[in-house]
């Protein structure tokens, strides 16, 4: 049985953080990368997630470790929300280096199964009274596997920390390659049933829609934008990057452009002047706007104001930390 | 791994096409009993199994035949004999179906010496019952090793009641071949769902030239399950368009090297002509140079069949 659950932050756990609504710009920076931990709160980026997998050599965990505790305290400090990337093989020790006060939560990868899924809650939940952090460590699933994608739907409902999901791009997805039409082999198919299974469970769905041929998170400032604002107009709501030059163009493509902010206005105001004539629909050259679609013009508005509140707030926070 | 780039489909109550079967360098046949067959035939048909794999292999090919979906008891008797590899099975449609065959496949290789496991079933998801019951015919045997489809062919088109036509991609289609793609996936099956080019055994079944492009976009695609063809005209498009170009293996040789150098220094990424390499690119090369090994070999063997035979043929030489 599927449930629908209310996203951390509104569910009846412990004591509440508030949390960012907007997170259009998600960039992975090493913990290993001492240079990129120290710049990353100037980029700008919605959240930093601080790699320990796929990025840290076996070899050299136990460094990455020692040093990812100061790292998120440090990062927390800016106007960007930290989430940690364990390695799901390596889960107890990532999260027990991982799990400190100023985490946001944890982006849990190649997650194949619902119970992957529990266990994980039950280490953050172990870690999290353990070390008394306040409110709750989220959880963000990438189901990188085929077996995560088919069962995506049962794995969402596996955790209530669980508030987004995406494809990552292990497994999977780096098994896909350029089909003749410059698209990933499957990956229209893929996106857009994590977007459906995604809004189903109650989650929010992350993801670009790259080219082909951008090899995804290595992508130019311009692909980045494209990929961004092509994924945002089928349902998703951020974006994973690498490094400083795709935070902007994933912040710009995943938030609404003021044409379009412009057109949902005018959207609005039809359906309303319609609704003060008593009428049940309105019409703006010549299409129907009822009372759905004057819903979802709101919605855009609004999203585009949260995205300015966002953005004040990480201003407001760089120029803090610019008077320290 | 397993080469069957290019698998040729022959009616099997059609003598020339059964001699004709070795000359073709196909990588496999599939000798119908389905649709190329007129109802009046199917019967005596059935006799034709058990001499016809010897013949249809001697250049080499691997044997597979496609039953009747309603006669699959009947058809199985008369199919399972050794020299056979697969049986394709069409319109799967329930798990029960292929646990049915699976355990009839069991009985007759034991009474036939043929050694347990050695026939695969490769069910074809051909309607709409089969999209939804996927992932259950699909692990539902471990002969089934290979699947996919669920396309918008004659038969989706035909529960859906709308007009087949080849070549053009409708929301259907996306949802039945991303479907039976993903659970091909998630159960580690190969997959027969290619690059959709708009040919195909319901597009153009004739042309060399399409069937180039379309190996070649299976190849760069990084699918390697081969294509099925009712013309031989297509055979050597597909072997060819399959086969890994020089350029791309040396290509993986050097992303292998230097993913092993970076690793050895405990180095997770690195770059080769502005191109990443990491575990991702590694792991692609790998599967590339082990495909290109597979098809090589695989065309030895089917040159030191042709040499027998030709040496059959000619005992003065």
């Amino acid at each position: 049985m599927v449930t629908v659950h209310p996203p951390p932050g509104t569910g009846s756990y412990g004591v509440q953080v508030a949390r960012e609504a907007i997170r259009r710009s998600w960039v992975l920076v090493s913990a290993l990368d001492e240079r990129g931990v120290e710049e990353a709160r100037t980029w700008g980026a919605d959240v930093i997630v601080l790699d320990l997998e796929e990025s840290v050599h076996d070899s050299r965990k136990t460094e990455a470790r020692a040093r990812i505790g100061e790292a998120i305290s440090a990062l927390a400090q800016g106007g960007t929300e930290v989430f940690v990337r364990p390695d799901i093989e390596l889960l107890y020790a990532d999260l027990e280096a991982g799990i400190v006060p100023g985490l946001t939560g944890v982006v849990l990868p190649t997650v194949s199964s619902a119970e992957q899924v529990r266990e994980a809650d039950g280490i953050v939940d172990a870690f999290e009274r353990q070390r008394g952090l306040p409110g709750v460590v989220e959880l963000h699933l990438a189901l990188e596997t085929a077996e995560g994608s088919l069962h995506a739907m049962e794995i969402i409902a596996a955790s209530a920390r669980v508030r987004s999901v995406s494809l990552g791009r292990a497994d999977l997805v780096m098994d896909l390659r350029p089909e003749p039409n410059g698209e990933l082999h499957m990956m229209p198919y893929l996106l857009q049933r994590l977007v459906t299974v995604a809004r189903a469970g109650g989650v929010e769905p992350i993801g670009a829609w790259w080219d082909a041929d951008s090899r995804g998170m290595l992508a130019s400032p311009e692909a980045t934008l494209r990929a961004a604002r092509r994924a945002r107009r089928h349902g998703f709501r951020g974006g994973m990057g690498v490094g400083a030059s795709q935070v902007d163009p994933l912040n710009a493509g995943f938030t609404p452009d003021v044409a379009e902010v412009a057109r949902a206005a005018v959207l609005v105001q039809a359906f309303e002047t319609a609704r003060a004539r008593g009428e049940r629909w309105g019409l703006e050259q010549g299409q129907i706007v009822d009372a759905a679609r004057a819903e979802t013009a709101r919605r855009v508005i609004a999203h585009a104001e949260q995205c300015r509140g966002r953005d004040e707030r990480k201003q407001a926070a760089a120029t803090a930390a610019g008077h320290e | 791994m397993d080469v069957r780039r290019s698998v040729l489909f022959m009616a099997i109550n059609n003598p020339r096409f059964l001699r004709g079967a070795a000359r073709h360098n196909c990588d496999g046949v599939i000798l119908d009993l389905e649709d190329a067959l007129a109802e009046r035939d199917k019967v005596r048909s059935r006799a034709l199994p058990r001499t016809a794999y010897a013949e249809v292999s001697r250049g080499g090919a691997t044997v597979q035949i496609r039953i009747n979906h309603m006669y699959w008891e009947a058809d199985l008797d008369a199919a399972v004999w050794p020299g056979l590899s697969v049986i394709n099975f069409p319109k799967a449609e329930f798990a029960d179906e292929i646990r049915r065959l699976d355990r009839r496949i069991g009985e007759l290789e034991r009474l036939r010496g043929i050694r347990p496991g050695t026939i695969e079933i490769q069910a074809s998801i051909e309607t709409v019952r089969g999209v939804t019951n996927g992932y259950e015919i699909a692990s539902a045997s471990p002969r089934v090793r290979i699947f996919g489809g669920g396309g918008m062919g004659y038969d989706v088109c035909r529960d859906l009641a709308v007009e087949t036509l080849p070549g053009v991609a409708r929301a259907t289609d996306y949802y039945g071949i991303g479907e039976t793609g993903l659970v091909a996936r998630a159960l580690g099956l190969h997959c027969v769902n290619g690059v959709r080019q708009g040919t195909g055994v319901t597009g153009d079944v004739i042309s060399g030239d399409t069937a180039f492009d379309e190996a070649t976009a299976n190849r760069r695609a990084g699918l390697y399950a081969g294509i099925t063809c009712l013309h031989p005209n297509r055979v050597d498009g597909i072997n060819r368009g399959y086969t890994p170009t020089p350029d791309e293996v040396q290509h993986a040789r050097d992303v292998l090297e230097l993913f092993e150098k970076l690793d050895g220094q405990g180095e997770v990424a690195g770059e080769l002509n502005g191109q990443p390499v990491d575990k991702w690119e590694a792991a692609r090369a790998r599967k590339l140079l082990e495909w290109s090994d597979a098809c090589a070999r695989r065309e030895r063997e089917k040159a030191a069949a042709r040499q027998r035979l030709a040496a059959a043929a000619d005992p003065a030489s």
